[in-house]
């Protein structure tokens, strides 16, 4: 059975989407200049292989930092789809629109679209609202912090492509041991929505998905989308009865352009327009010119996504990237986050891996002052890896404070990464954090590298008083594993 | 009960309780978990790459059955219900047309806004925002935590 053009056009976008295939190998995501830009569709920007921004996940957090930038661009790029392409986009580019849709063509029973369906896809409206707009938005402007929560709580791309994707790779096998509650709960979600998607139409579109609520509001006057003409019109409904999403009337919030009604309508009324241009006319009514210019249209996706490929997606030795830290890893007691380089102290190889002796580095600090690890040393030495725009990273910190006030001998050096660096200083102004040492990661520093950093946080390193790793890991820290740790470190 | 309605609610059965086990098995990893670090150890893995291998792969024999089963039916020719009626319905009459001059006009006003609002984020620094957080993995999104 020869695939539809929309079926096609899902699996090049599910592809040119994460075209970062060398992510998926080495267990790495893609840090490049392409991440500034937002794919249109919904899929995590946490998957190995993602190369552009999801547009739900960066709206989150564009409104969590409404209290210091305003949010344009988020608002520009997501009005920007909105006008030219609408729901389109989750009939036609939309990864997780084209996993449910495969799953729906198991044959079993189906559930029918009714009016419990058409009130129920007015929930995402809620989800909308509480989880993407207000939820953020109350979090970053009363705690300075941003909550992502869509993709916390319910976001089941992010739990198959993020999670799925990296966990899969073995480089990452130190992750499993930081997963719980938070876990559990995704991952019953993300079985409960493709179980539903086997028997319902998109479910997670219909009735969960605010990237389409959005798209939705602005179906009745996107550029792209199906449109009718009124002369070949009988009303006869036909149009609404074939579809299976809950639309009243072709082309309203719930149209995703998928185009069953066009197939049904027998009166050729419909067609899938992109402004004056005709993408999808009436059965047997494609013209030369239009089937000429499809051609050419999928030559030029074609070769873009060939130039993406061979830009970003396949493995070239020497690329900056490789040059960057580790893939998350390790955990208590688990894998080394590097190999060993050369032995230090005491015959212990030198590295950043547990059982490993860290080597010496030395860095300013915020604020002032020099922080050289050979001067900690008979100390216990805590590393804390962090970021201002990683909510767990500030949540934790206040634990580390309290720590170092209990524990005069233990040195905490909380190192922010690369990315974002400049926002520290000024974030940590008015958080009177005194026992803490606070420095910034920057190329030429390379302080990651040493410490085996990665794209991951936050991460913990605990030295011991010889200056040996005993716990080096990616995951949020409860004060009661900080002391567990110190006293394990300062015997 | 036709042989199509049997081989679906077969089929539905099977895949029903694929995900039963499947949430059974994760929840009952994370209670195991939850109970032995309520003893005191704190560190203890409550997930491992052995233990959701195991689970998965002791799951295998029944995704192949599954699988097995749906490709039969796809040489069979039994296909799911597709005609949906819905419980009420609108006539096409509210749909679209073709745009007139004001509809035109918003679009471009719309287009403009957008390309502006664009700008604005680019020089007040979300665009760098976006790249920042894009560019690291953001744990609790993916539900690591």
């Amino acid at each position: 059975m020869r695939p539809s053009t929309r079926r096609l056009a899902q699996l090049y976008c599910a592809l040119l989407y994460n075209a970062n295939l060398k992510g998926f190998i080495g267990g790495r995501i893609h840090t490049g200049a392409s991440k500034a830009l937002c794919v249109p569709g919904l899929n995590c920007y946490s998957c190995p292989g993602a190369v552009g921004a999801c547009p739900l996940g960066a709206l989150q957090n564009a409104l969590a930092a409404a209290h210091h930038t305003a949010p344009w661009y988020m608002l520009g790029i997501l009005l920007l789809y909105g006008v030219l392409l609408g729901r389109t986009v989750c009939g036609w580019l939309c990864p997780v629109g084209l996993v449910q849709e495969l799953l729906h063509k198991l044959p079993t029973p189906k559930v029918r679209k009714s009016r419990l369906t058409r009130a129920l896809s007015l929930f995402k409206y809620g989800v909308l609202s509480l989880l993407v707009v207000a939820l953020p938005l109350a979090f970053g402007f009363v705690r300075g912090q941003a909550l992502p929560a869509f993709c916390k709580f319910i976001c089941p791309a992010g739990t198959f492509e993020g999670a799925g994707g990296l966990l899969v790779n073995p480089r990452n096998a130190g992750s499993f041991a930081q997963m719980g509650a938070l876990f559990t709960n995704k991952f019953v979600l993300l079985v409960l929505i493709a179980l539903a998607a086997v028997f319902c139409y998109r479910p997670f579109c219909r009735f969960l998905c605010p990237l389409g609520a959005v798209y939705g509001l602005f179906n009745r006057f996107a550029l792209t989308g199906v449109k009718l003409d009124p002369g070949r019109c009988t009303g006869c409904g036909a149009c609404v009865r074939a579809c299976p999403m809950d639309v009243r009337s072709v082309g309203d919030r719930e149209c995703i352009s998928c185009g069953h009604c066009m197939d049904r309508c027998r009166q050729g009324a419909l067609s899938l327009s992109c402004g004056p241009v005709t993408l999808k006319g009436p059965e047997g009514d494609a013209p030369q010119g239009r089937r000429r210019a499809a051609r050419i249209l999928w030559g030029l996706a074609l070769l873009l996504l060939a130039f993406v490929l061979l830009r970003l997606g396949l493995p070239v030795s020497g690329a900056p990237e490789d040059a960057a830290p580790g893939a998350m890893s390790a955990a208590p007691g688990g894998l080394p986050l590097s190999a060993p380089a050369s032995p230090g102290p005491d015959a212990l190889p030198a590295g950043s891996g547990v059982g490993c002796v860290l080597p010496d580095f030395s860095t300013d600090l915020l604020g002032g002052g020099e922080f050289r690890l050979a001067d900690a040393r008979g100390q216990v030495v805590i590393l804390n890896l962090w970021a201002t725009f990683c909510a767990p990273c500030i949540e934790e910190l206040p634990y580390y404070e309290r720590l170092a006030d209990a524990h005069p001998d233990v040195r905490i050096l909380a190192i922010h990464s690369r990315a974002g660096a400049k926002k520290a200083e000024a974030f940590l102004a008015d958080k009177g954090w005194d026992h803490l040492l606070f420095a910034a990661d920057s190329l030429e520093k390379g302080l990651y590298d040493i410490v085996g950093g990665s794209e991951a946080l936050p991460q913990t390193l605990v030295l011991n008083r010889r200056g040996e790793v005993i716990y080096n890991a990616q995951a949020s820290v409860t004060y009661e594993q900080l002391e567990a740790l110190y006293r394990q470190a300062a015997e | 009960m036709t042989r199509k309605k049997a081989y679906q609610l077969v089929l539905s059965l099977l895949l029903a309780l694929i995900a039963c086990l499947l949430i059974a098995g994760v929840v009952r990893l994370y209670l195991e978990g939850a109970a032995a670090r309520a003893a005191g150890d704190l560190f203890y893995p409550v997930f491992t790459r052995e233990k959701m291998a195991a689970l998965f792969s002791s799951l295998l024999p029944l995704a192949a059955v599954a699988a097995g089963f749906s490709f039969a039916g796809a040489v069979l020719g039994i296909r799911g219900e597709e005609a949906e009626r819905p419980a009420q319905c609108r006539p096409a009459a509210g749909a679209p047309q073709r745009p007139g001059r004001r509809l035109r006009l918003l679009r471009l006003s719309l287009l403009l806004l957008s390309v502006l609002l664009i700008a604005a984020g680019v020089r007040n620094g979300g665009l760098e925002d976006v790249l920042t957080k894009a560019s690291a993995i953001c744990m609790e999104c993916i539900g690591i935590g």
